[in-house]
């Protein structure tokens, strides 16, 4: 199965190839072109969610990569979306949590972007439905600013016309950067190339670690899937001992009791990367964040009644930082290549 | 004696109506596994229960917004199960609150 997901990658590579050089001979080709996206080892294909009216094209995903590195369009020209998720911090934030455009902290460690293309809710609160709901509700942009800043971008003006047969729009930003957004697939870790078959990929204190995930430490009850997400909302106890003004996560889209101070469970692929952890970055290592859940949490009226005492000795969790770290995997060069901005 | 006939009669009325309504009343049975609904549509008639079972080794939750059929199991532990009476006819989306992609349609018919 494995083997032969390998070889249509490589057949879809060759495709992709052939249709890249017909794209350079013929560029409107290339922008209305549907552009099949390379799934790494260990990710499942058949659950992409790409949006019917929105899909991948070449073109789009470029103009996205470009303005997801362009502080123009935010409404002081200071912050882009690499600002906070930055490609050699996991496409994360290494501060604990992001400065906003006006130079403030905001609310919540940045999380990362990758593999967002196998679920639709956004943001550790699940307040957006898609990315492209997201991008065109940020607050440090608006609608005005994107039009003042970006629409007199020559360059940004005929890709645009080319994209969406338009001039340069919110909605259109919104559409470019969540397709470029899509293309951040990490995958082929050495846990994949082991669950392929390499039993040489895992270290030995890594395959303890994969015991311990999906049995004693019950880390898989919610890290769970291809993905390591079960794409819930949980209250672990972060951040809840906040008397002024705490972060209530999901509560503030539901109202839900059960979901008050719930986050959703991030992906754990490539989360050696990324630190610091958890929706308020409170937790600086990996090392950390396992002592945390070994403890059980932070006890509090909505605990999850899945997070429980783990009762783990130190070379168990040791293993597990281990395995966590083996999820560490590879996002394509030219998915993750930074562009040159248009003048 | 004869004043007591209407009475007899009424009770066995409100008997039989009782035991048929019990007959026609159809139970259900839904699974959550693997954090999904083991069926993603069902076909109930108004009076028909429904009996959610957590298949799961991790906590649940079962709501309905759907206007007039409002439900809410906060949570329902591994093993659990809970039933829900479909008292209205209509289009009744059942999800979890905790595992966002949960989602259950049931078909109430009159």
């Amino acid at each position: 199965m494995r083997a032969s997901l390998s070889a249509n990658s490589s057949y879809r590579t060759d495709l992709r190839r052939l249709a890249f050089a017909a794209a350079l001979a013929c560029p409107a080709l290339g922008a209305a072109q549907e552009f099949k996206l390379r799934v790494p080892l260990g990710l499942d294909e058949r659950a992409l969610l790409i949006p019917v009216d929105n899909p991948l094209t070449r073109e789009k995903i470029e103009l996205g990569r470009q303005l997801f590195f362009d502080r123009r369009w935010s409404r002081t020209q200071t912050v882009s979306c690499a600002s906070c998720h930055q490609p050699e911090r996991g496409w994360s934030d290494e501060r604990r949590v992001s400065i906003d455009h006006e130079g403030k902290p905001t609310r919540r460690h940045a999380p990362t972007i990758i593999n967002r293309a196998f679920s639709t809710l956004e943001g550790w609160a699940g307040h957006r439905d898609s990315a492209e709901d997201l991008l065109a509700k940020l607050p440090f942009t608006s609608a005005e600013a994107i039009e003042r800043h970006l629409g007199p971008v020559k360059a940004y003006q005929a890709q645009f016309q080319r994209v969406f047969g338009t001039g340069v729009t919110a909605d259109g930003v919104a559409k470019a950067i969540a397709s470029f957004q899509r293309t951040l697939l990490s995958g082929n870790s050495p846990y994949d190339r082991y669950r392929a078959g390499d039993a040489a990929a895992l270290s030995p204190a890594a395959r303890r670690g994969l015991a311990l995930f999906e049995g004693k430490a019950a880390c898989a009850k919610c890290h769970n899937g291809f993905n390591f997400s079960d794409q819930g909302f949980h209250n672990t106890g972060i951040g809840t001992g906040i008397v002024d003004n705490p972060d209530l996560g999901r509560y503030e889209v539901t109202k839900r009791n059960v979901n008050r101070a719930a986050f959703k469970t991030p992906t754990l692929r490539d989360v050696a990367r990324r630190g610091p952890y958890m929706h308020d970055g409170s937790l600086a290592t990996l090392q950390e964040v396992v002592a945390f859940y070994d403890r059980g949490g932070i006890p509090n009226p909505a605990l999850s009644p899945d997070i429980a005492r783990l009762g783990l000795v130190a070379a168990e969790q040791a293993d597990l930082v281990a395995f966590l770290e083996a999820l560490s995997g590879e996002i394509a060069p030219d998915a993750a290549r930074v562009p040159s901005l248009p003048r | 004696m004869r004043a007591n006939r209407p009475l007899r009669m009424a009770l066995l009325l409100a008997a039989l109506a009782a035991l048929t309504g019990l007959a026609l009343a159809e139970e259900f049975r839904v699974v959550q596994r693997n954090q999904e609904f083991s069926v993603r549509d069902l076909q109930v008639r108004v009076g028909d229960r429904v009996t959610f079972t957590n298949g799961d080794s991790v906590t649940h939750n079962l709501y309905s917004e759907t206007k007039g059929m409002e439900f809410e199991i906060e949570l329902q532990p591994p093993g659990r199960s809970d039933t829900i009476t479909f008292a209205r006819p209509g289009t009744v989306e059942v999800r979890c609150a905790i595992h966002s992609a949960m989602k259950l349609r049931v078909d109430v018919k009159p």
